[in-house]
């Protein structure tokens, strides 16, 4: 009885084979970069990947980060995003810092001033004390007390994988650096070394076959059609709706008046002499939509088939028109409105390509874009073989598959594609554990007793340089 | 605090309770040995003398126990470094370690942490996760041992270098080596310029899991077989030998391909099959019940038939073979013996000799005065009737019949009535067939109760009776074989010649009609001898005789082309012929013994099938007789 599990006596290390070493995690992503310490089971530090630019005409600019400072409406605030589209980063300098913050602002405690620097022990001998300067500038890195296991999207270009090696050991001083895959850890996340990861987040929607840990790159297959296309379509059916939905953030409402569905807001607005930037306005409103998609938009998982088809004499969008939980939506400004068959349809694209909003700029979704077309790509490159054991392991993570029966909705594409081969779908109903799968895949990983070998030392980095990383993080 | 006894007072129950309990009472308590604990006695004493209504669980301790606190010096975590045999380049990580108390104390001298890691990481234990850090291993060659042993014209030696390497790398995950598999030739790279003349220069080529799988299992198969002669071997080596040497790409590569189809099977696909598997095994198992449904009524036709016709046995000769052939069979079935050899040498044998002494009279009959009759003679009349060259006197069936001389195989002890006989006839096995046979008589106006069972009024009837058990036999075996037509139809579907099946089922229409006709007229000419009484038993004969001939032509005919068809050309058309030849024997099976033995013998000539159904139904109505 003693012995049971609790949260006050650690399980012996030989149960779960750890050996923590203060390794820190770090998985950066489009929306939000996660960061804490491995062995535990959530991120410490989530700073959202959107940084400020304070650049008043003629000032000094100013960078600001994290959640606190970057959603105030004040002038000459622009928002910005290190990285790509493609999931990757595109302003490495950006990024780098943003990632050092979000290390430093709530992990690493702050560093005491070295002795010698506190101004009591002033030199008497300069020359003396140059050799100990460098070593001192070692010291005071944030990093030096702990090996770094960063994540990286299976498409990382060598250059950045690379850059990384380098700017952890030189800038951040870290004793131990290794770049694991985030489909590799988010297999691990769930608990299985062999695993379809399909990995839903802000800029991609990808498909990685991890096969005993390892994944096949060229098996991977990556699409666009995620959290911020989902976004975009949103803002198309918004923008088709008769009347238009009107899109108004949060920052722009002094006060507002109940109104009825579909009528005209009632509220009065902030003035602003000088108007915050568009970048701003774009920031806040696709908070707006976030809000929008936890709670309105839902996966069309009928028996029936897709949203365009019809059965039964019955098209399944009337059957839409019909289903229950239809959800109101109410807009920052009052405006609300009870979405029927639109929160199927803003998603419907994601599954079906023909049924995607679409207007001049936007173009409909390619056919292989789509998930069931990514996955049956990505395993058609697959060994036979291995097909079936991914199949019976597929995992479904990142913040976007929170969207209402999309789990549903991917296992029935699945069946319908695969009619013979057993499917089983991980998808933890957890939402912390979906929208930081990966961060958990790595601090389970950093804290096994098995994984201090594969860290690429400071020494070897010195040795090999970092070219090493290519070799070494496969 | 109430106990029992209060409550007892309190109900007024305070006499009914002794004052010393019965001690039987007591055991259960005292069986268990101690007191029931974690309740308090007066709660428990309310329960009486029953046991508690739920099972009350033995609890040691009623309070938790004082927590064990050791006063001594309890294990301190030190963060401390360590290093990793599994590593080569001796990366120092910190982890939090438990010093043991004594150490602590030792230590208590306060050293700064710096000291304890210089110290420390000299005198570590091997760390414990090292041990996981396993290599795989690949076959080793030399430079010589490859050129003799391993040069392909297909890989290159770089390349076969490259492909161990992968294997190493990865661990001999075939996916993952395939999936990284990037071999490019160092000629082509442009780099080591001094093995241009070493390597040729090959153009990439895609290799497939197979081709590596078999390069390299066959290095590894000649490296083991350079390193030990097969001849030196142990089981478990050449086990692995073997399994290496046989590896072939190309029937893996076909497996593969079978198994991709089998994945990308449609839904319909999948489904079709598992029906036709399904079906598959309702026509086995459907096949297994026939053949042993067939099987059985075979072997029925394999035991000595006791009725048939007495032409056979005319000669002693062949009475006696008869006799030893049903003695055998008796035998080797191994029942109670029905026929003890004892019986056998006295009265079944009977020589020639015998035969002359042993007159046959009318003591013979049953009914007969004379009590030295043999009762299991086994001679039927009509052969000593026949039988010239025996001595005996003579009685023309004629003046048999005039003075009511009957012969038997076999005779019952005891008294029946023929009225018993003729409702015993009435009775089939089962309540349905019985139901059918008196509806049959009823239609042949056939009254419920004969008031004159003569013996020719019981023979005819139980001809009669026989008749219709042995049609119903036909009717029940002809609307299965329509039934499995029916589905055979279906199943053949299109490919079927549906105007032939059409055709040959209006023929077959047309032939139980006139079975149909054919039976009405006999039965009419039986039930005509029944009405009449053995008066009338001439015209009985007569009319059966003639609904014989009249069939005996067809049925010829019939059997003629049942044998031209081949049995295996046209499965349902000789269904069909068979069918219709078994209706048509058993027709005329109705009209007489004489036909019915032709009919059996041709109609096995020309399908087994119908003809074993034949016999079933004959020897059927045997047992009804014999009964
Ligand atoms: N409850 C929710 N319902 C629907 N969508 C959500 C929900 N929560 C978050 N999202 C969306 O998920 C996306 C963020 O997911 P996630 O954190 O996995 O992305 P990321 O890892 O930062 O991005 P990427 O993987 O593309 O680099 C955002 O687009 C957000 O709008
Ligand atoms: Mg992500």
């Amino acid at each position: 009885m003693a012995s049971l599990m609790s949260s006050l006596n650690a399980p012996s290390a030989a149960e779960y084979a750890g050996d923590e070493v203060s390794a820190i995690v770090l998985d950066p992503g489009y929306s939000t970069v996660r960061a804490g310490f491995a062995g535990e089971d959530v991120p410490k530090s989530v700073v959202p990947t959107y940084y400020g630019g304070l650049e008043p005409p003629g000032g000094a600019t100013q960078v600001l980060y994290g959640e606190n400072a970057i959603h105030n409406p004040i002038p000459h605030l622009h928002i910005k995003n290190p990285m790509s589209q493609d999931g990757i980063v595109e302003d490495w300098d950006a990024a780098w810092k943003l990632w050092e913050y979000s290390l430093t602002s709530r992990l690493l405690g702050a560093k005491p001033t070295p002795a010698i620097r506190n101004g009591l022990n002033d030199p008497v001998d300069g020359d003396v004390m140059d050799v100990d300067m460098e070593e001192l500038d070692d010291l005071e890195k944030p990093l030096v007390d702990n090996p770094l296991l960063m994540t990286e999207p299976a498409w990382n270009p060598v250059k950045w994988r690379e850059k990384s090696l380098e700017a952890a050991m030189e800038e951040w001083g870290t004793p131990g650096f290794y770049l694991q895959r985030s489909g590799v850890l988010a297999a691990f996340s769930a608990g299985k070394p062999t695993a379809l990861v399909i990995d839903i987040g802000a800029s991609q929607l990808s498909v990685s076959p991890v096969v005993d840990g390892m994944i096949l790159k060229k098996s991977v297959r990556k699409s666009p059609l995620a959290g911020n296309w989902i976004s975009q379509q949103i803002r198309l059916m918004f923008a088709q709706s008769q009347p238009p939905v009107p899109l108004t953030p949060h920052y722009m409402v002094t006060s507002k008046v109940p109104v009825d569905a579909g009528a005209p807001s009632n509220a009065t607005y902030k003035k602003y002499e000088i108007p915050p930037t568009d970048s701003f306005r774009r920031l806040e409103e696709e908070r707006v939509l976030t809000e929008f998609k936890e709670s309105v938009v839902t996966t069309w998982y009928h028996e029936f088939g897709r949203l365009s088809t019809s059965s039964q004499g019955m098209t399944n969008e009337e059957r839409a028109k019909a289903a229950p939980g239809a959800r109101p939506f109410e807009m920052p400004d009052g405006w609300n409105q009870i979405f029927q068959v639109e929160r199927f349809k803003v998603i419907e694209g994601m599954f079906d390509h023909e049924g995607a909003y679409t207007d001049a700029e936007n173009r409909a979704p390619k056919l292989e874009h789509t998930i069931p077309n990514l996955i049956i790509a990505s395993l058609n490159s697959v060994d036979v073989d291995t097909r079936p054991a991914l199949l019976a392991n597929v995992v479904l993570v990142g913040g976007s598959t929170l969207i209402t029966h999309l789990h549903e909705r991917v296992k029935r594409e699945l069946e319908a594609a695969y009619p013979n081969v057993r499917v089983r779908l991980h998808a933890p109903g957890n939402p912390v554990e979906r929208k930081f799968a990966s961060w958990i895949g790595g601090s389970i990983l950093a804290s096994l007793g098995t994984f201090h070998q594969m860290w690429i030392s400071r020494k070897e980095y010195e040795e090999h340089g970092a070219g090493l990383v290519e070799k070494r993080c496969k | 605090m109430a106990s029992r006894k209060d409550v007892q007072d309190i109900m007024g129950l305070s006499g009914a309770a002794p004052a010393n309990p019965p001690p039987t009472l007591k055991k259960p308590k005292t069986a268990t040995g101690k007191r029931t604990a974690g309740i308090a006695r007066e709660v428990l004493a309310l329960h009486g003398d029953r046991p508690p209504p739920v099972a009350v669980i033995d609890v040691n301790k009623t309070y938790k126990g004082r927590p064990s606190r050791a006063y001594k010096l309890s294990n301190r975590w030190r963060m401390t470094p360590f290093t990793n045999q599994a590593r080569t380049d001796g990366l120092v990580l910190k982890h939090w370690a438990k010093i043991p108390a004594s150490k602590v104390l030792e230590d208590s001298e306060n050293i700064t942490m710096e000291d304890v890691s210089e110290t420390k990481i000299e005198e570590q234990p091997r760390y414990e996760w090292a041990k996981c850090n396993v290599q795989v291993e690949i076959p080793q060659y030399t430079d010589e041992e490859y050129e003799t042993y391993l040069r392909s014209d297909d890989w290159s030696r770089e390349e076969t270098d490259y492909l161990l390497q992968a294997i190493k790398e990865y661990h001999q995950r075939w996916p993952v080596i395939y999936d990284r598999y990037d071999f490019k030739p160092s000629a082509l790279v442009g780099s080591g310029s001094d093995d241009m003349t070493l390597v040729p220069t090959s153009p990439r080529k895609e290799r497939s899991i197979e081709d590596m799988k078999a390069r390299y299992y066959n290095i590894q198969a000649k490296a083991m077989a350079i390193k030990t002669p097969i001849t030196n071997m142990n089981p478990a080596e050449f086990a692995l030998y073997e399994n290496l040497t046989k590896y072939n790409p190309v029937s893996e590569a076909s497996r593969k391909k079978l198994a991709n189809n089998l994945m990308s099977r449609s839904l319909d696909e999948a489904k079709e099959e598992e029906f036709l598997l399904n079906e598959l095994q309702r026509i086995a198992v459907y096949n297994h019940k026939f053949e042993t449904e067939r099987a059985e009524i075979r072997a029925r036709l394999e035991a000595p038939s006791s009725t048939g016709t007495a032409m056979q046995f005319q000669s002693s000769q062949a009475l006696h073979q008869l006799f030893t052939q049903l003695f055998h069979a008796d035998r080797s079935r191994k029942r109670g013996s029905r026929l003890s050899v004892q019986a056998g040498m006295d009265a079944g044998m009977p020589t020639p000799a015998t035969v002359g002494q042993t007159p046959v009279t009318a003591g013979s009959h049953r009914d007969s005065i004379g009590g030295t009759s043999q009762k299991k003679s086994g001679v039927p009349g009509s052969a000593t009737s026949q039988t010239a060259q025996t001595p005996v006197r003579t009685i023309s069936p004629r003046s048999e019949t005039r003075f009511g001389i009957t012969t038997h195989d076999r005779l019952t002890s005891g008294v029946t009535f023929r009225t018993d006989r003729v409702l015993k006839l009435r009775q089939a096995k089962s309540a349905a067939q019985t139901q059918k046979i008196a509806t049959a008589l009823a239609e042949l106006k056939v009254p419920d109760i004969i008031v004159l069972p003569t013996t020719t009024v019981c023979e005819s009837l139980e001809r009669l009776v026989g008749q219709v058990s042995k049609l119903l036999d036909v009717r029940k075996v002809r609307e299965k074989e329509e039934g499995e037509l029916a589905v055979a139809r279906a199943r053949a579907g299109i490919n079927t010649d549906n105007t032939q099946a059409e055709k040959s089922s209006t023929e077959k229409k047309a032939e139980v009609e006139d079975i149909a006709k054919g039976t009405d007229a006999e039965a009419d000419a039986n039930s005509d001898g029944d009405a009449h009484g053995d008066e009338d038993d001439d015209g009985d004969v007569d009319g059966d005789g003639d609904a014989g001939a009249d069939v005996d032509e067809e049925d010829e005919a019939e059997e003629d082309e049942a044998d031209g068809d081949a049995e295996d050309e046209k499965p349902l058309k000789d269904e069909m012929d068979g069918d219709v030849a078994r209706a048509r024997s058993s027709s005329n099976l109705a009209s007489g013994p004489l036909p019915e033995n032709s009919a059996v013998n041709t109609a096995r000539g020309g399908h087994k099938r119908s003809a074993s159904v034949l016999s079933a139904t004959s020897t059927k109505s045997s047992k009804r007789t014999r009964k």
